[in-house]
């Protein structure tokens, strides 16, 4: 498994300007996308003193949206949001306990992130390396809301993502995989409040597919 | 598909017309008094249980069911145990108005008596089991219903905001012994979670150790 040594390290400090003809963004393979990846991760959410733990389930469906649902082992759903391609995002339930407007914000932020996982290949980007990895990371900003994508040696997918506002770093995601395209593990951590995100991949499927 | 494939198909075909029609086949009960009196003996004459049991999670917008498997522990008075082992394992002790769980990452306690929702959840599995949720029909609209095999009740609650959540309950009891066969909860639209119990064993010893938080 990838260990990311750089999700900590002081940010600006380490990029090195690149040109722009280093960008690999149409060349970055997404993961979550494709029928090959785990529908189930075993899932824990931390925030402040409150600890969810449970299932979590991610579904691509072909009209280009992912069905994000996440349930307790008991089955009790604590929430289902589904994120369109194009960046809307549904929020399709959520438990009464956990349904605070910031609360809904930072998780629709933090998984469109986890599942979209790649710079937007429309928008404007810049291209740095890093000076102490020499790894490359590709910046894209919207507003004052800026995502540092840190790109994996073999060039095809994102293997942490940075976004910071115009405050500093807010949160910080770690995908893992031992295998080119197939996620094991995904951590996302925020910097300003206490909020952690951790799924890992059950793949032997536990699912009967009998429908 | 081969000769065999066919009559394996169409055995399970017949099968589960047979399956759907004893499911239709369910009546309103005939003596509701009776259950109630045979159920309440068997929960009086019952002191521990242990049970395998298979969770099945249904989401309308998923294809696959999720399966969790596990084993279920009961031990007078309100001593539960739930063992996940499939997909990941996961403990819940409820013993003592505490409630303990542990996953492979952390383990935690709560005070039931402090927390509404845990006294509420503990209420309600704990009814489930011993059939004490049938005397709360201030909650719940009970509906009763027999056929040749199965009790089958089913609990629709009262309060809005606990429909939003929960829309029906569905307990089915082995005819035998009374005892729980199948819990199912079902939620707004089409997701539902299942619980089958199997291998139940009654009145077995079961250490108390086994509902202590270690």
């Amino acid at each position: 498994m990838l260990l990311l040594s750089g999700c900590s390290a002081s940010l600006v400090n380490r990029l090195q300007r690149l040109p722009e003809s280093h960008s690999t963004v149409n060349e970055l393979i997404p993961w979550f996308q494709g029928d090959h990846n785990p529908i189930l991760y075993k899932t824990t959410i931390d925030i402040y003193q409150h600890h969810f733990s449970g299932l979590m389930v991610i579904k691509q469906f072909p009209e280009k949206s992912h069905r994000v649902l996440f349930i307790t082992e008991m089955g009790i759903k604590i929430f289902d949001m589904e994120f369109f391609s194009q960046g809307d995002i549904e929020l399709h339930y959520c438990l009464e306990a956990l349904n605070k407007r910031s609360v809904i914000r930072t998780l629709k932020n933090d998984i469109g992130l986890m599942i979209r996982n790649v710079p937007e290949p429309d928008k404007k980007v810049k291209v740095f390396a890093d000076r102490e990895s020499k790894k490359k990371i590709i910046r894209q900003k919207t507003g004052l809301v800026a995502c540092y994508y840190f790109i994996r040696e073999d060039h095809h997918n994102v293997d942490a993502i940075i976004q910071t506002t115009g405050t500093g770093k807010k949160v910080n995601l770690c995908f893992y995989s031992a295998a080119e395209n197939l996620i094991d593990s995904v951590k996302v951590s925020h910097y300003k409040i206490q909020l952690d995100i951790h799924l890992t991949a059950l793949h032997e499927n536990k699912t009967d597919a009998s429908e | 598909m081969n000769k065999t494939s066919v009559f394996f198909t169409c055995l399970l075909g017949i099968f589960l017309s047979y399956a759907v029609t004893a499911q239709e086949s369910h009546k309103p009960m005939g003596d509701v008094a009776a259950f109630k009196s045979r159920l309440a003996a068997m929960s009086a004459s019952t002191n521990s249980i242990i049970s395998d049991f298979v969770q099945e999670k249904n989401l309308s917008v998923l294809s696959e069911k999720i399966i969790s498997k596990g084993r279920f522990f009961f031990k007078k008075e309100n001593n539960i145990r739930w063992e996940y082992t499939e997909p990941t394992q996961y403990l819940i002790i409820i013993s003592n108005n505490q409630l303990f769980t542990r996953d492979d990452k952390s383990q935690k306690q709560y005070d039931i008596q402090s927390n509404k929702m845990f006294q509420e959840m503990n209420r309600f599995i704990s009814g489930c089991i011993q059939g004490d949720i049938l005397k709360n029909d201030k909650d719940f609209a009970i509906e009763y219903f027999e056929s040749s095999n199965w009790y089958y009740v089913k609990l629709v609650p009262r309060a809005e905001k606990m429909k939003q959540m929960l829309h029906e309950v569905q307990i089915c009891f082995d005819k035998n012994d009374l005892t729980v066969s199948s819990l199912k909860m079902v939620e707004s639209g089409e997701d539902y979670t299942r619980i089958d119990f199997i291998n139940k064993k009654l009145n077995t010893d079961i250490p108390i150790e086994k509902f202590s938080f270690k």
